[in-house]
């Protein structure tokens, strides 16, 4: 059931009117229910891994709590973690090992036939794991005490704004908003509502309309123009962020509706200028889960320049590893963790540079730094898009040895569907960070967001996009 | 505690409120206004913007006393087989105007649909032209999508009725699609009004040059190779009984019987078919099709032109099995100007209460100017 469907939208209308007239507890039931509905939607089955995700990670949490020793404490841990990345390990991964090692054995001359399993990945399992595995983990480190109460753990995993594509919640942020009643106010209300049109309007107008001029090119063969793999590359840019941003905004304003106050999970993160300003506006709820049981479990920044910066490339690796069960999503983390890595050393130098003079100076610096910084990422992006590292490998070939002429028909049409299509998202977007903030056009006038309004009922009826496409990261 | 929000109803959403009424209130003008469909209709493509250019004709008709009216619908038949700046240019002598209103895939369900839109424009004569396959093919998917275009609600029992509501839910999508579209024109046409502005904008900022397309899409004739893999592939049976069959009928008989008690002439023409189209399906179809027609025409009192009254067509005047290439298109149009002049031989023309042109007191000597026929030229 995507959010971008009629059949969502009568699903969440029956599911609201019973949330504003039930009272707390029953509320939360409510919740349980409609939150296994709607992953059901998906494919019924894999309600029974949610359920032993569930019910593995409370009783791991209680047990945690409870345990006197330190060791039993890791044990249960342990027991938590290792049950929730098995779960993930053979959906997600095992026809990946199984294939690569069947390779590699294969390059030292091993003929080996490996069974592979006509696995289907479950909606959602990346975010929903570690979800749950954020729960015992943080109360192991005692910065949360469980939940006795079962019904709303399960809400908390299952809560289905967020279940299939985040934001990864912490439990000390949504379980406490979980066992309180929540007010439901107006203002909530309306916010809710803008987020869930904004976030719409991201998926149905941009992201899926970006999503035709960037999947024929990566659908072709050999050999590519550089010119119109540059320009696709900006066009997935902008895709992946309001395929992904919308779905958040969704979610965010789904749950504010109802009371919740759900993490934000994007901040403007092309107006970054260098890798870690990045990773603190991207994928926001996913980067901080690394840094928090990841990178500082291995040391963090705390043991010696070598160790940070082994530290930073294994949690993005790990972290393009999330992604997908592929070469291409583990090169592009690897790339990911370079740029880390090369800024982490390039910091002092780039310190002892000095601010240029006048406002306008230092306006022109920044966005220099951005359009460049930008570029980086769209590099990142040609990996994370392709379908083999194959095609990445020609494609990146072609912008450094065969980008070609801009001019002619097909780039220039393809330029200007990108401008068409991402140029309302470019005002909204210097507008929150002229203003700093990502509520501005819900905070101007009434008169300036009717007319924004209009104008995106008019795109979104002559432009938009009605086949209910899936979101990008629901692969994941 | 129960949530409380609904009993404190204070602040009204004024933005959205002013939202909605400016949206009403603008597309309203929009809609309303001869330019925006020039526009559109400058911009549109035949085929895939049949719908448009259809709304864009119906929208100039003028319904001026001294001229008299010629509507030609059906299919993608009607708007590749005619020549309607010929049709005009000759017809136009008379007095008349030809009006192409072929749209890709239209079926009796889209006629009917279409009646009142028709009727509305007060013509003087409607020629329907189609052929077996019209009534003896599926709805399927694609004629839902488009149904949109044309969507009258008045056809719902008659879904309802020949499809069940299985086949109608399953079809959800398109039936609120097509209700949606009749609260706003905009969004019915919204693929056709996206492609012009994309088409517009692009041509003047000279990233790529749009020139009006001619009104016909077909434009080289199909190989033997062609010919022979359908037949092939259909195994006798591309056209046949289907559910879909009694439905066609049925609505047939209540267009045809609208439109001759409305007391507009109705003149139903066998579409021109390749000669080896017959091999697509059985001869038991032409024969309960042609049976058919015959015995509404006679019943309801419209001009039956059955394949026998036309010219005979060879396969070099055909693109495909049902469309005419050029060739053909002139034959077929001079045989329509003949018959429209008063120069058939058929003695039922005359019988008719408003035989028209044929009618040399009626005729009248004023000119219709050659631009206002081709203003109309063929697209729908």
């Amino acid at each position: 059931m995507l959010f971008n469907t009629l059949q969502f939208a009568v699903f969440f209308i029956i599911v609201y009117g019973l949330y504003l007239a039930l009272k707390h507890k029953w509320q939360n039931r409510m919740l349980l229910v409609a939150s296994y509905v709607f992953y059901s939607s998906w494919d019924w089955r894999f309600l029974f891994l949610i359920i032993v995700s569930t019910v593995l990670d409370y009783v791991c949490g209680l047990k945690i709590h409870g345990a006197k020793d330190v060791r039993k404490k890791k044990l249960f841990l342990f027991f938590s973690v290792f049950g929730n990345l098995s779960i993930l390990g053979f959906f997600k991964y095992f026809n990946f090992f199984a294939a690569n090692f069947q390779r590699l054995l294969g390059d030292f001359g091993l003929t080996v036939q490996p069974h592979f399993l006509h696995i289907i990945l479950p909606v959602g399992i990346s975010f929903y794991t570690f979800q749950t595995m954020s729960y015992t983990i943080d109360i192991y480190r005692e910065k949360l005490s469980p939940t006795r109460k079962f019904l709303d753990f399960a809400v908390f995993v299952a809560f289905f704004p967020q279940l299939v594509a985040g934001p990864i919640e912490r439990a000390k942020n949504l379980l406490p908003q979980i066992l309180s009643p929540r007010k439901v106010t107006l203002s909530k209300f309306y916010e809710g509502c803008y987020l869930i049109f904004w976030g719409l309007f991201m998926k149905v107008y941009i992201a899926d309309n970006l999503a035709r001029i960037v999947d024929p090119v990566f659908a072709a063969g050999p050999p590519y123009k550089g010119a119109v793999v540059l320009i696709s590359l900006y066009a997935f840019a902008f895709q992946i962020f309001c395929d992904f941003a919308g779905y958040s905004n969704i979610a965010r304003g789904l749950g504010k509706c109802m009371g919740f106050d759900i993490m934000v999970n994007f901040n403007l993160p092309y107006f970054a200028t260098n890798p870690r300003d990045f990773w603190q506006r991207w994928h926001i709820s996913l980067s901080t889960w690394l840094r928090d049981y990841l990178y500082i479990p291995l040391g963090g920044s705390k043991r010696g320049r070598a160790n940070t910066y082994r530290n930073l490339a294994m949690t993005m690796l790990l972290g393009g590893l999330w992604h997908g069960a592929g070469w291409t999503f583990i090169v592009w983390g690897v790339y990911q963790g370079t740029l880390l890595v090369v800024h982490r050393l390039l910091a002092p130098l780039l310190k002892r540079i000095p601010s240029p003079r006048g406002i306008l100076a230092q306006k022109v610096s920044f966005a220099l730094r951005v359009v460049f910084f930008f570029h980086l990422v769209c590099i990142g992006w040609l990996f994370f898009r392709a379908e083999t590292m194959t095609q990445a490998y020609y494609m990146l070939r072609s912008l450094l040895t065969g980008f070609g002429s801009i001019h002619g028909t097909a780039i220039q049409t393809m330029m200007f569907n990108t401008v068409l299509f991402t140029w309302l998202l470019m005002v909204v977007g210097f507008a929150q960070f002229w203003k700093k903030d990502l509520m501005v056009v819900y905070r101007t006038s009434a008169a300036t967001r009717a007319v924004f309004y209009v104008i995106c009922y008019y795109l979104l009826i002559v432009f938009g996009v009605s086949g209910g496409e899936e979101f990008i990261y629901f692969q994941f | 505690m129960k949530s409380s929000f609904i009993s404190s109803f204070r602040r009204v959403p004024a933005a959205f409120i002013s939202s909605i009424l400016l949206f009403i209130v603008t597309e309203s003008i929009l809609v309303r206004s001869e330019a925006f469909w020039c526009f559109c209709r400058h911009y549109s493509k035949p085929a895939d913007d049949d719908g448009i250019r259809l709304e864009y004709t119906l929208r100039t008709i003028s319904n001026k006393e001294e001229q008299r009216t010629v509507f030609l619908i059906g299919s993608s038949q009607v708007r590749e087989d005619f020549d309607l700046e010929y049709l005009n240019r000759e017809l136009g002598k008379e007095n008349t105007t030809a009006y192409n209103l072929g749209v890709y895939g239209a079926t009796p369900i889209e006629m009917f649909m279409l009646k009142d839109d028709l009727l509305e424009k007060r013509p003087d004569i409607i020629i329907y032209v189609a052929f077996a396959g019209t009534f003896y093919d599926d709805y399927n998917d694609n004629d839902f999508r488009r149904m949109k275009y044309y969507f009258n609600p008045a056809i719902l029992p008659y879904f309802s009725k020949y499809f069940g509501t299985r086949v109608m839910f399953s079809q959800r999508g398109a039936l609120i699609d097509s209700l949606l579209g009749g609260f706003s024109p905009l969004y019915k046409y919204r693929d056709s009004i996206g492609r012009s502005i994309l088409a517009a904008v692009q041509h003047h900022t000279r990233i790529k040059n749009w020139t009006e397309p001619r009104p016909y899409i077909y434009e080289e004739n199909k190989p033997e190779r062609y010919f022979l893999d359908e037949i092939r592939k259909a195994n006798g049976k591309r056209f046949g009984p289907r559910p879909y069959t009694e439905m066609s009928r049925e609505l047939f008989v209540l267009f045809a019987d609208d439109v001759v008690s409305n007391g507009v002439k109705l003149i139903y023409i066998d579409g021109p078919t390749h000669p080896l189209c017959k091999k697509l399906y059985g001869r038991e179809i032409d024969t309960a099709y042609n049976s058919f027609i015959s015995d509404q025409a006679d019943k309801i009192g419209f001009v039956y032109l059955a394949e026998s009254d036309l010219p005979r067509f060879t396969e070099e005047e055909f693109i495909d099995f049902t469309h005419l290439n050029e060739k053909g298109r002139v034959k077929f149009s001079q045989f329509l100007k003949e018959q429209l002049s008063g120069k058939s031989t058929r003695s039922d023309w005359s019988s008719l209460p408003s035989v028209g042109m044929a009618d040399a007191d009626d005729r009248s000597t004023s000119q219709v100017s050659e631009t206002e026929g081709s203003d109309v030229d063929g697209g729908g």
